[in-house]
């Protein structure tokens, strides 16, 4: 049981307003009344015995989130959907558990024997696949809003990709979630902290530095302090702390003073940015906060000599073009070389070991200034930078100032109206702060993940239910307070939360392990007209919700079907193919050029993507992906033309369209037939019903007809495979 | 099958939206159908404008150099300010003992109006009778990033929706073939970037849709090489029927969705290339604009209120004139003058200025003290927020009209002070919407754009 220590509601008893009008929902919270809340998510979830199984559940294997779910279902004369048809299923579940499509070989054992047991042995195997981690990284990298540039105007890069990989490899290892949750809010703090446990505090180094020329380091420095109070309640508490930090909280149990109480722990970190020369009369920002180098992985090597050699043949372009350029000028002036200025002989005299800088001053000097040649110093320039990158393994990291920096309520949220001095403490509404933990960032991380702590575990089940079924328990998961939605099933989600921390120890995989075993998860996504009629929304899980990928496993997806995708792991990021022009040249801008990745590095995973705040990746920007600059707990599944247009247009998808049109012709059988059919379940994973063979067989038909070209047509087949509503969502 | 009701096709937005909005959960392009004769809450007061054309010059421009005139600069020009004016008072750059900048650029009276406008600005001076100068805006933040937020968005931070996506969630959209929300990009990016025409946590479908100057206005709009609109409609045809046909099957309305927006797509890819193509224009009309980027983003600004588009925005830069402001101002309303005035005096023609809002503005104004080198050439202004100038035309505005002003030497506002929020509620009451009804629930509150903390209030003095 979690501890049984109620929290303290008598601030509540102070605090609280009526609550405002409840969401149109079936599970609208009651009205509050003044006087002592027993809001529900303050409680520490119960353990409850679950319903007693339903009979419309025998034979399903069904497991206790089942149990509750049927017996809701019941109560509306409601029933699940029968179970998925097995080769949607299989698909559904690869693509939940690793975000790629089962490979021919475990859709032909599955389907020649689709048991439970073997279905169950499939979730396990998948769970301790390498990929499993790079799926689930990503809602945590949108939680954690990392990028790779730092946003506000500057938006230079910044190395924070060993950070990522250490999400991974922590997904993968199943690391607890409270030892994952530690090492990232105060690795750092942890006695003999090892490197990788100081890499993780890279999670709240991840907040925007604003390296605008002017911006008052300090006042950015407060605005950071209070991001990591914002997220960390978001992630931990399921809470919208926000507001509390100009007022006293209108509706959930938090003070002004409480909220500067808590920015204490991480008020702590010593500055990252300063004032640092003058240039046009501007006091210039750079970045100073702490960072650690980071031990070279398997890989690295590789990779580093590529972006070296690519870095040296572009210089040998522009040195031999600048020196013909050169020889061009001087051509008919008798004096040569020797009537040019001393500094640009010098430069000259070096020949082929002209540093770019050199190559730079040349350019301008000499005015020799065509738009290819600015370009490709341009270029030159960002290939040093990513040479740069790829040498230097730095990350940043959290440390704690010697000298403990005192706090003070800032009134209004106005960084300079100094209030009060307050110490670091944690919301006295909830669970106590154990005297046995020390005041800084390690006691409160410790704080967080106490099992007393009614929030974190209900916070984190509703996450995993979001990914696995579009939807929390409760639907506002950035809210578990007074004014978010109650819970569509309360018993369910605290029966969940508790078997995380209690029986899972907080083990990730088991938690996700349960859930995609439940009948709840297998059922179809068929859509019921009466179900529809009084559940419109689904809160009550008739159905399998099917919905819409995620940007990244749409690509990834798409990039196996097409027998193209790179599967190496970890490093630095990699950047698919984009207009050029997609980086428009802003105000200090450091970096204007994009560079698309060549040969495999183009195929990665989306996890890998390059991040830029403020021009990310537009083709998983036009899915929803965020721009990461705050904390994300839920993306956004919209349905819009820009998507049409990408999966059709994009070069990227139009590459993918032609190499999987191939793969149909070479690896797909004996006659068309047999290759439409092939196609059809490399796409999809189940076999074409009748209907649908003949309409791919008339596309290609027609096109082969028309073209003359069998290619043409085998690349209809894979273009229009590609674009299927079924495709891109959830089967 | 059976097909339930279209609301079903938005499960997330509905479950986060008040109850006043009921089936507004649509997004834009399918709100059309879903608005028509429907009357809402927040739709309380009567529209002026149908649509918005929404300036944003990047950077700030000098206020004191184009539209406020300040005698007593002048005559106190380059001699120490006065304390009040920065003791105590934060600056992004101005250190030190500050002198004041008078303007070198004569002011002169246009029109029946007889509002005063900079010499930089000669062809504004010819609409000037169709301008609404509101001289006393005042923000809060004095850095670019922070203050373009809260210039479209109500707040400092990112992931709040903009003005127009706040529009079109409101409003839907007139157009089949266009996206409701357009947005333009001149000269640098805003430092703030997408976060000034992203939806934050309304639906991604309120987004506003940046067109390019580029062949491709928008992002993969073109058919791959080699595949003719007939090849495309056909490729069309075989995944809607093999989407239908898996409707059929599973009944979720999400996939009549895909199907729509796969049939809109299609329709956009003539539409777009359509309206970016300028030579339907007269060469009179053309020549009226003048050349260059911005010129022909404004003409295009035009066509797209007159298909029917909601929201378009159109962002010019960089203002930012800390240093060299003389050669800087002078090349700048050059290019943005002629074309801005053509505009107006193009949509006043046609009979589309009343119904259309036009806004002129940014992040914040400049400061009456001297940044930099004191040489004419060189000598600068820093950011000022406490009083800054934006212009109205059009849609349900005074025409011809100055409202509010500001102190001796500008560095504050005298009388009538107009908070952001103050104008975002009036743009929200020109078009129709009462901005306290339009809300969004998110993170525990009924949000909406004039912010859930301060009142928000109508400048009722300047609607016509």
């Amino acid at each position: 049981m979690v501890a049984a220590t109620s929290p303290s509601l008598r601030l509540l008893a102070v605090l609280l307003l009526a609550g405002g009008p409840p969401g149109a929902t079936a599970f609208a919270a009651e009205p509050t009344q003044d006087g002592p809340s027993t809001h529900w998510s303050y409680a520490p979830p119960r353990k409850s015995v679950p319903p007693q199984e339903h009979t419309s559940l025998a034979g399903r294997n069904a497991n206790e989130i089942d149990r509750f779910v049927v017996a809701k279902l019941a109560e509306r004369g409601l029933a699940l959907n029968p179970e998925a048809e097995h080769a949607r299923l299989l698909r559904r579940v690869h693509l939940d558990l690793t975000g790629l499509p089962p490979d021919p070989a475990t859709t032909r054992a599955f389907l020649a024997d689709p048991t439970f047991e073997h279905f169950a042995g499939i979730v396990d195997g998948l769970l301790a696949s390498p990929a499993f981690g790079e799926k689930w990284a990503v809602p945590w990298l949108d939680l954690a809003r990392y990028a790779d540039s730092e946003g506000y105007q500057r938006d230079s890069p910044r190395t924070m990709w060993p950070w990522r990989d250490w999400v991974i490899r922590a997904l993968n290892e199943d690391m607890s979630f409270d030892r994952f949750s530690i090492e990232q809010l105060a690795g750092d703090l942890l006695p003999e902290a090892t490197e990788s446990q100081r890499v993780a505090t890279a999670f709240h180094c991840n907040t925007p530095l604003n390296l605008e020329a002017g911006t008052d380091p300090e006042e950015d420095r407060y605005k950071r302090v209070v991001d990591r109070v914002n997220t960390t309640a978001t992630i931990w508490l399921g809470s919208t702390l926000g507001c509390a930090q100009c007022h006293d909280h209108k509706y959930d149990p938090f003070t002004t003073r409480e909220y500067y109480a808590l920015s204490a722990f991480f008020n702590q970190t010593p500055p990252e940015s300063r004032q640092e020369g003058m240039e046009m009369n501007m006091a210039n920002l750079v970045a100073i906060g702490p960072v650690l180098a980071v031990k070279r992985i398997d890989g690295d090597i590789d990779a580093e000599l590529k972006a070296e050699a690519e870095f040296e043949a572009a210089m040998d372009g522009i040195r031999a073009d600048l020196l013909k350029a050169v020889d061009e000028k001087i051509a008919g002036n008798p004096q040569g070389r020797n009537g040019l200025p001393e500094d640009v002989r010098k430069i000259l005299e070096r020949e082929a070991d002209m540093s770019l800088d050199q190559c730079r001053t040349l350019s301008t000097k000499l005015a020799i200034k065509s738009s290819g040649m600015v370009r490709r110093l341009e270029e030159a320039g960002t290939m040093e930078e990513r040479l740069k990158e790829q040498r230097k393994k730095e990350v940043r990291v959290m440390e704690e100032m010697a000298e403990p920096r005192l706090t003070f309520v800032a009134k209004r949220g106005d960084f300079l109206a100094k209030g009060d001095e307050v110490r670091p403490a944690t919301p006295a509404s909830l669970h106590p702060f154990p005297d046995e933990l020390p005041r800084n960032r390690l006691g409160l991380a410790k704080w967080l993940v106490d099992p007393a702590n009614p929030l974190v575990g209900r916070a984190f089940v509703n996450r995993l239910w979001i990914e696995l079924f579009g939807q929390g328990l409760v639907t506002t998961p950035e809210d578990f307070g007074e004014q978010g939605e109650r819970p569509t099933h309360p018993e369910l989600l605290d029966w969940l939360a508790a078997a995380f921390v209690e029986d899972d120890a907080w083990s990730m995989k088991r938690a996700i392990r349960r859930i995609v075993l439940s009948a709840t998860y297998r059922q179809s996504v068929a859509v019921n007209a009466g179900a529809a009629g009084l559940d419109p929304r689904n809160q009550l899980l008739w159905r399998h919700p099917g919905h819409r990928l995620g940007a990244e496993t749409i690509r990834d997806q798409a990039l196996a079907i097409g027998g193209l995708l790179d599967r190496r792991l970890y490093g630095v990021n990699v950047r698919p193919y984009q207009p050029a022009t997609f980086w428009r040249k802003g105000a200090g801008q450091s970096e204007v050029h994009y560079l698309p990745s060549q040969g495999p590095d183009a195929h990665r995973r989306g996890v890998y993507t390059l991040w830029r705040r403020n021009a990310h990746y537009p083709s998983f920007a036009n899915f929803d992906a965020p721009d990461r600059t705050a904390c994300v707990v839920q993306r956004d599944l919209s349905n819009t033309p820009l998507q049409a247009l990408t999966l059709l247009n994009d070069p990227v998808y139009v590459e993918i369209a032609e190499a999987f049109g191939k793969r149909i012709a070479d690896e797909g059988g004996m006659d068309t037939g047999e290759r439409i059919d092939w196609a059809f379940r490399t796409a999809l994973t189940r076999a074409p019903a009748e209907p649908e063979q003949q309409l791919l067989l008339s596309a290609f038909e027609t096109v082969r007809a028309e073209s003359g070209s069998e290619e043409r047509a085998w690349r209809e087949v894979a273009t229009i495979l590609l674009n299927l509503h079924e495709t891109i969502n959830r089967p | 099958m059976m097909c339930p009701s279209p609301t079903l096709n938005r499960r997330r937005f509905l479950s986060r939206t008040g109850a006043g909005l009921g089936s507004l959960a649509l997004g834009s392009l399918l709100q059309r159908d879903a608005l028509a004769g429907m009357p809402e809450a927040f739709r309380s007061v009567a529209p002026k404008a149908k649509s918005v054309i929404f300036f944003h010059m990047t950077g700030a421009p000098s206020q004191l150099d184009l539209f406020d005139e300040k005698p007593a600069l002048r005559k106190h020009d380059r001699q120490p300010a006065p304390e009040s004016l920065f003791a105590g008072k934060r600056f992004s750059f101005l250190r030190g003992h500050p002198k004041l900048l008078g303007s070198p650029y004569p002011y002169h009276q246009h029109g029946r109006s007889g509002l005063a406008l900079s010499e930089l600005l000669p062809h504004l001076g010819m609409v000037a009778d169709d301008l609404c100068l509101v001289k006393s805006v005042v923000t809060t933040e004095f850095n670019h990033g922070p203050a373009q937020l809260v210039f479209h968005t109500g707040l400092n931070r990112q992931g709040n929706p903009s003005l127009g996506s706040w529009t079109t969630y409101g409003l839907g959209s007139e157009s089949d073939n266009l996206p409701a929300y357009v947005v333009f990009l001149s000269g640098n990016t805003p430092g703030a970037g997408a976060s000034l025409w992203k939806s934050g946590f309304l639906p991604s479908v309120h987004q506003g849709v940046p067109l390019r100057g580029e062949s491709d206005p928008v992002l993969h709009l073109t058919s791959p090489e080699g595949v003719s609109r007939d090849e495309r409609r056909r490729t069309l045809d075989s995944i809607g029927a093999l989407n239908r046909s898996y409707f059929e099957s599973v009944g979720d309305p999400e996939i009549l969705t895909r199907i729509e927006q796969y049939e809109l797509a299609f329709r956009m890819q003539a539409s777009v290339p359509e309206l970016v193509d300028l030579s339907q224009e007269d060469n009179a009309t053309r020549a009226r604009y003048g050349k260059g980027e911005f010129a022909r983003q404004c003409l295009h600004a035009r066509r797209l209120v007159e298909r029917g588009v909601r929201f378009v925005e159109l962002f010019h830069g960089d203002w930012d004139t800390h240093g060299n402001q003389k050669n800087r101002l002078a090349a700048l309303t050059k290019e943005v003058d002629q074309p801005i005035a053509a505009l107006l005096a193009d949509l006043k023609q046609r009979g589309l200025l009343d119904q259309t809002l036009v806004v002129w503005g940014a992040e914040f104004g400049r400061t009456p003290m001297l940044q930099g080198d004191e040489s004419p050439e060189k000598c600068g202004r820093d950011h000022q927020k406490d009083a800054f100038t934006v212009w109205l035309a059009g849609g349900g505005v005074k025409s011809g009209f100055s409202y509010g002003s500001t102190n001796e030497l500008g560095n504050e506002v005298a009388e009538n002070p107009v908070p952001v929020r103050d104008l975002h509620a009036t743009m929200m009451h020109l078009l129709g919407i009462d901005h306290e009804s339009l809300t969004y629930r998110y993170q525990g509150l009924d949000q909406r754009l004039t912010g859930v903390e301060e009142e928000a209030h109508v400048v009722r003095a300047i609607l016509a």
